[in-house]
């Protein structure tokens, strides 16, 4: 039998949680939303709203665990961009299988990803700075290299491909089976692996980290190259599901990434967040997105919205932060 | 490993193993070769005859009053910039901040009809808000900058689109005489581009500031060490504050600039310009911990950054390799400041 002041400590904790306020407003979306469109609750527009939310959810993933190392990332969208192209590069143009190309891509987003982590942690420059600085190099390369056009994608139904876009498995789209695996993988090796509890320690702090032995250098590159790979990943599925790579493959992926995750409660100190927060973060800006849409509400006022929404997702965790302390204190 | 252990030290124990008084700084032309001023303005001369040898229209008057204007519109957001990031801050919103500005001066002058000076004087004051906000957030509230303002360049460029029916952009026409709105980007004084005595101006009172004034001198010597500022008892709020203020302000005067020079109000106007501003402030020497800012550094950043896009834009190389070679510039001038410091684990 759990006694009522246990039970209260339960509820307290769940309450003080990030999660519940992302929940509380999910769940507060949804039952508007069906009641504002009638086709907002139907199967198909629910398998439309999972579908839209997985390459997000998969940047946000590396998102994450970049900011609990206490690092940042800002060259996303030009991981995207150059994934993408080198994907349609490696299938069309080289005329190679579609899992040499797939794999290319992720092993690009890597590479660049082990560029940022090399120059931030080995050279110590500040990560905004680098990231900044491969995020105009690889727009450029990207750019460059697709001459600024679609470069279509030839992948017949039924092949590796067409199955990462369009596919489905025991009635889930392959997709969001993609992305359940990755955040199953993360909130599994954050929670209980040695490497993940690491991971806590060098951002929570990382002085102390270091005087325990721990190599902080190491755990932030790593960080900085699993971020390229799940923006590689994310690039994959976005080409999949366009059948086209192009330089403007990741437009848009930074600022919902970063804004999925700060509104998760993840700290952008380091150290403090989780996987399934980022996820329902996520879904909660793919419902937004998603009924906007249906109620025609213009892209232009979305974008406004989105930037209120960061500030208030940041205004929130500060809140958060003095309430936190407040009753340490009492 | 070391900076844990001192930290439980006694503080006699700390002052007795600080290292012997250093020698006096150098003054004169000592002084000069440890800034990085000299080795910018070798880079400069180098890019000028490198430009001048293959792009034969490089060297021409013409080109170099354009040089001149694009120059400064950078050049005013980037001073203002230097106080940023000497606090240890970053603007990513002063492009965004340009392009709203643009929209509304064309839709008051155009869709209102009003009139040149209160169409100019409404636009500053949109950049002067925006910075406002931005201050508010980051000093007052004390949200991490960049995210602060990638919050407030998405609202200030998606409002620049709701601006524009459509969102389009809005051309101002030149049926309509506007001698004063026209002069601001296009007018020449004693055969010197408006802008760029525009920026000249304010690049002097920010430097005057750095230099001159004890507030500012101050926090040039604390910058963004919370440490050092509390044993100072400076407030670095109130500082950042005022950075942020003023270079919201100061976009909103380039975003007057740019309208009166591209006749027009753009939404998508000033693209990535960020980078660009900021490449040039660390090209000249500033650092993100604070300590160490120059505006003349940061005036030759400006010219580098300029002279680079415009050779290569006269040579026929295309935006995207411009934007690749910005951004390497970027990262070796981060690299060379960190080698020359002797702080990267090689």
């Amino acid at each position: 039998m759990v006694g009522a002041k246990a039970r209260r400590q339960i509820w307290v904790s769940i309450r003080d949680s990030s999660a519940f306020g992302v929940f509380t407003a999910l769940l507060i979306l949804f039952v508007l939303f069906s009641i504002l469109h009638p086709s907002f609750l139907t199967p198909r527009n629910l398998w439309n709203l999972a579908i839209s939310i997985s390459t997000l959810g998969l940047t946000a993933a590396g998102v994450t665990l970049i900011l609990l190392v206490g690092m940042l990332d800002v060259s996303t969208e030009a991981i995207l961009a150059t994934s993408s192209v080198v994907l349609a590069f490696l299938m069309t143009t080289m005329g190679q299988p579609a899992v040499v190309a797939i794999i290319g891509a992720i092993a690009t987003g890597c590479g660049i990803g082990a560029i940022n982590g090399l120059i931030s942690v080995r050279f110590k420059i500040n990560p905004i700075i680098t990231t900044l600085a491969t995020l105009a190099i690889f727009t450029g390369v990207a750019q460059f290299a697709s001459g600024m056009k679609q470069i279509p994608i030839d992948a017949p139904k039924g092949s590796l491909l067409w199955t990462f876009g369009f596919g489905s498995l025991f009635g889930i789209p392959v997709q969001v089976l993609v992305v359940l695996f990755v955040y199953i993988l993360l909130w599994f090796v954050l929670q209980y692996t040695r490497f993940g509890r690491n991971v806590y320690a060098v951002g929570g702090n990382p002085q102390s980290a270091n005087l325990l032995g721990l190599s902080v250098a190491k755990y932030r590159f790593l960080a900085f190259v699993i971020m390229g790979a799940a923006a590689g990943t994310a690039s994959v599925l976005i080409s999949a599901r366009a059948l086209n790579g192009w330089a403007g493959a990741g437009q848009g992926y930074l600022f919902g990434a970063i804004t999925a995750v700060v509104l998760g409660g993840t700290s952008l100190a380091g150290g403090r967040g989780g996987a399934w927060q980022t996820l329902l973060a996520v879904l909660l800006l793919g419902t937004l997105t998603n009924g906007l849409n249906l109620l025609q509400v213009h892209p232009y006022w979305q974008g406004v919205a989105s930037g209120v929404l960061l500030l208030l997702a940041m205004a929130a965790e500060l809140l958060r932060n003095r309430y936190m302390r407040l009753r340490t204190e009492e | 490993m070391s900076d844990g252990i001192v930290a439980f030290e006694p503080v006699a124990a700390q002052q007795e193993s600080c290292p012997p008084m250093e020698e006096p700084r150098p003054r004169g032309w000592v002084a000069w070769t440890e800034t990085p001023i000299i080795g910018l303005l070798l880079i400069l001369i180098a890019l000028f005859l490198v430009f001048s040898l293959t792009a034969p229209t490089f060297l021409t008057f013409r080109n170099m009053a354009i040089l001149a204007g694009s120059i400064s519109m950078i050049g005013i957001v980037a001073a203002a910039m230097t106080l940023v990031i000497i606090g240890g801050n970053l603007d990513l919103s002063v492009a965004a901040t340009i392009a709203l500005t643009s929209m509304v001066v064309a839709n008051l002058l155009v869709g209102l009809q009003w009139g040149e000076l209160a169409s100019v004087g409404a636009g500053i004051l949109v950049g002067l808000i925006v910075g406002v906000l931005n201050g508010l957030l980051v000093a007052r509230l004390g949200i991490n900058s960049v995210i602060a303002t990638l919050a407030t360049y998405s609202i200030a460029r998606w409002g620049a689109y709701l601006l524009g029916t459509k969102g389009r952009s809005i051309p101002l026409g030149y049926a309509e005489e506007r001698p004063f709105f026209d002069s601001i980007g296009q007018g020449n004084l004693f055969g010197v581009p408006v802008p760029f005595l525009i920026m000249v101006v304010i690049l002097t009172a920010i430097w005057f500031f750095l230099a001159h004034t004890r507030f500012g001198r101050e926090f040039l010597a604390v910058g963004g060490n919370p440490l050092a500022a509390l044993l100072t008892g400076i407030s670095v709020r109130r500082y950042t504050f005022f950075a942020f203020t003023l270079t919201g302000l100061c976009s909103g005067i380039c975003g007057v600039i740019f309208a009166s020079r591209l006749a027009g109000g753009y939404p998508g106007g000033a693209m990535g310009w960020e980078l660009d501003i900021i490449t040039a402030v660390f090209l000249g020497g500033t650092s993100l911990t604070g300590g160490q800012g120059s505006i003349l550094g940061t005036f030759l950043g400006v010219v580098i950054i300029g002279t680079l896009r415009n050779g290569m834009a006269l040579l026929g190389i295309d935006i995207t390799a411009q934007n690749i070679a910005t951004g390497s510039v970027l990262l070796l001038a981060m690299l060379y400041d960190r080698l020359r410091r002797g702080g990267a684990e090689l």
